[in-house]
């Protein structure tokens, strides 16, 4: 209850005739949406924009955030088999966890505000926010999803005499390997919906086109951004369970 | 490789550190090649007795060498040039259900594969001959190339075991092999680790629940209970009498131990298949 308040959480006003009004009318503007070839063309052009920016952030992101989360877990720690973890393992890990906290806890609209004044507008800005924040969480979840899986093929791999980056792929990928494609098409799902919030500060793709449809009231065009959207998020939902049945 | 403690203390690492020790006072003497049974009941400190052994747990105190160094005084370089040179088997291996057989066989010859090397094998098998070699020994030649999630309990330990025949090291140290096995393809696996170890070299140390395959195949056997050393006997001076003692109030584990028919007739079997394996 008291989050509900600290929100100003009232459904009420919902109901009352003047707000009801407003609400009508908003809705009733996305009626009918518009199917005009040249708009879905448009709209084409712009939703790859939008899966664009979310792939190529997300494959920097895994260029950086896979080796981070190798590096950061410690389920591949030597000096852990046997007792503490040595100091300077443990500085180097935590180190990276920090490093991870910092890239994610800023919110990729703030990143993609900075990279915007940097590289100007357009994708690119989008991409590099996108890449950012997601190597912050990927990197984050990796570690936790390798160190919470079953670790005693690769225990038994450093115990053997082998290489931490061979128990990594000998032991934890093969044991984690489902769990980490379906986060990471989970993610880039994610990736997506954000590349498409982040055309709204000029980031280019289905965002901008938003951003400009609803500037204008076009409550029509709305709609079929809002569909188009909604058909990418299905079609990368299906992309995930064809991956994941690939790999079971 | 000679082994040597003395007045070993270790805990296991899970304990507090003023619980009980897993191992206390300990000292023994294994000479390189030789093969050594230890039985106890459960809770003895043989599997902590291997997993010193196996340089995966510390000792408190005491004493320990292998090959004539202390592992803990090695560094890091040292240390794991020595478990290369160290094979431990545990009761249950660890093996990752989507792997494949041959790929969780080869991970016993990483520590003599260069990164790009171990993760060329992943691709493309390098080690497939010597893997159906090993697997041949324990009757499993038709398994190379499924996954291991195909695989029945018993079979799966009997990877675990062709793993030390896929390893090129000079220690094998196998904790409980015959769990989950059926009386006569425990006879076959403990017969062709010890055949496979004379032929090598190597020196084999392996806990047992069944005492009567400790007594009849092994050369030497010790007692363990509470951490402490009972009894360090040649197989023919372990009487019934000591065996009582060492399991007294665990009677029941003495008395499981399956006896099957027909021991000493396959105890004359010629060696048919055994694995030829070069190690760099």
């Amino acid at each position: 209850m008291p989050t509900f308040y600290a929100v100003e959480f009232k459904p009420w006003v919902f109901l009352e005739p003047q707000n009801l009004k407003v609400t009508a009318n908003f809705l009733g503007d996305f009626f009918p949406p518009v199917f005009q070839s040249e708009f879905l063309l448009l709209l084409l052009k712009d939703a790859w924009t939008t899966i664009a920016i979310a792939t190529a952030g997300m494959a920097l992101a895994l260029v950086f955030s896979v080796p981070l989360s190798i590096a950061a877990s410690s389920a591949l720690s030597v000096s852990s088999l046997t007792g503490p973890m040595h100091p300077v393992g443990f500085l180097v890990r935590q180190s990276i966890r920090w490093l991870l906290i910092v890239l994610r806890s800023i919110p990729e609209l703030v990143w993609a505000l900075i990279f915007v004044r940097v590289v100007g507008l357009g994708p690119a800005a989008g991409v590099l926010a996108i890449a950012v924040t997601y190597t912050g969480m990927l990197g984050k979840i990796y570690g936790e999803i390798l160190e919470s899986g079953d670790t005693q093929t690769s225990r038994a791999i450093l115990v053997g005499g082998g290489g931490r980056l061979q128990a990594f792929s000998y032991g934890l990928l093969p044991q984690n390997a489902t769990e980490l494609l379906s986060y990471s098409v989970y993610r880039w799902e994610c990736a997506i919906r954000s590349s498409a919030v982040l055309g709204f500060v000029g980031a280019g793709g289905l965002g901008q086109q938003m951003d400009a449809s609803m500037k204008m009231f076009n409550g029509g065009e709305v709609a079929t951004i809002l569909m188009v959207l909604m058909l990418l998020v299905a079609m990368a939902d299906q992309i995930s369970s064809w991956m994941r049945r690939a790999v079971q | 490789m000679e082994i040597l403690l003395e007045g070993l203390d270790a805990r296991h690492r899970a304990v507090a550190s003023d619980g009980p020790k897993a191992l206390q006072n300990l000292s023994l003497r294994v000479q390189a090649g030789s093969h050594l049974a230890v039985i106890g009941p459960s809770g003895a400190g043989k599997t902590s007795l291997l997993q010193i052994l196996a340089t995966g747990l510390r000792p408190l105190e005491g004493r320990l060498s292998i090959g004539g160094a202390d592992p803990w005084t090695l560094g890091g370089t040292g240390l794991k040039r020595l478990r290369s040179r160290i094979f431990y088997a545990p009761q249950v291996p660890p093996l990752p259900p989507r792997q494949r057989v041959v790929t969780a066989l080869s991970s016993a010859r990483l520590p003599e594969l260069s990164l790009a090397g171990s993760i060329l094998n992943l691709i493309r098998p390098q080690f497939a001959q010597q893997g159906y070699q090993a697997l041949c020994a324990f009757d499993l030649g038709e398994k190379l190339w499924l996954r291991v999630d195909r695989l029945s309990g018993g079979e799966r330990q009997r990877i675990g075991l062709a793993k030390a025949f896929m390893s090129c090291a000079e220690v094998w140290l196998v904790d409980e092999p015959l769990s989950a096995l059926d009386p006569k393809r425990s006879q076959q696996a403990i017969e062709a680790l010890l055949e496979e170890a004379t032929r090598r070299g190597v020196t084999l140390i392996a806990t047992l629940h069944q005492v009567e395959v400790a007594r009849q195949m092994f050369p030497r056997v010790i007692g363990l209970r509470e951490g402490q050393l009972r009894f360090d006997l040649p197989r023919e001076s372990v009487t019934d009498a000591a065996l009582r003692e060492l399991y007294n109030q665990y009677e029941y584990e003495l008395e499981q131990t399956p006896v099957g028919p027909g021991r000493e007739a396959s105890l004359m079997l010629p060696a048919s298949n055994s694995p030829v394996i070069a190690c760099r």
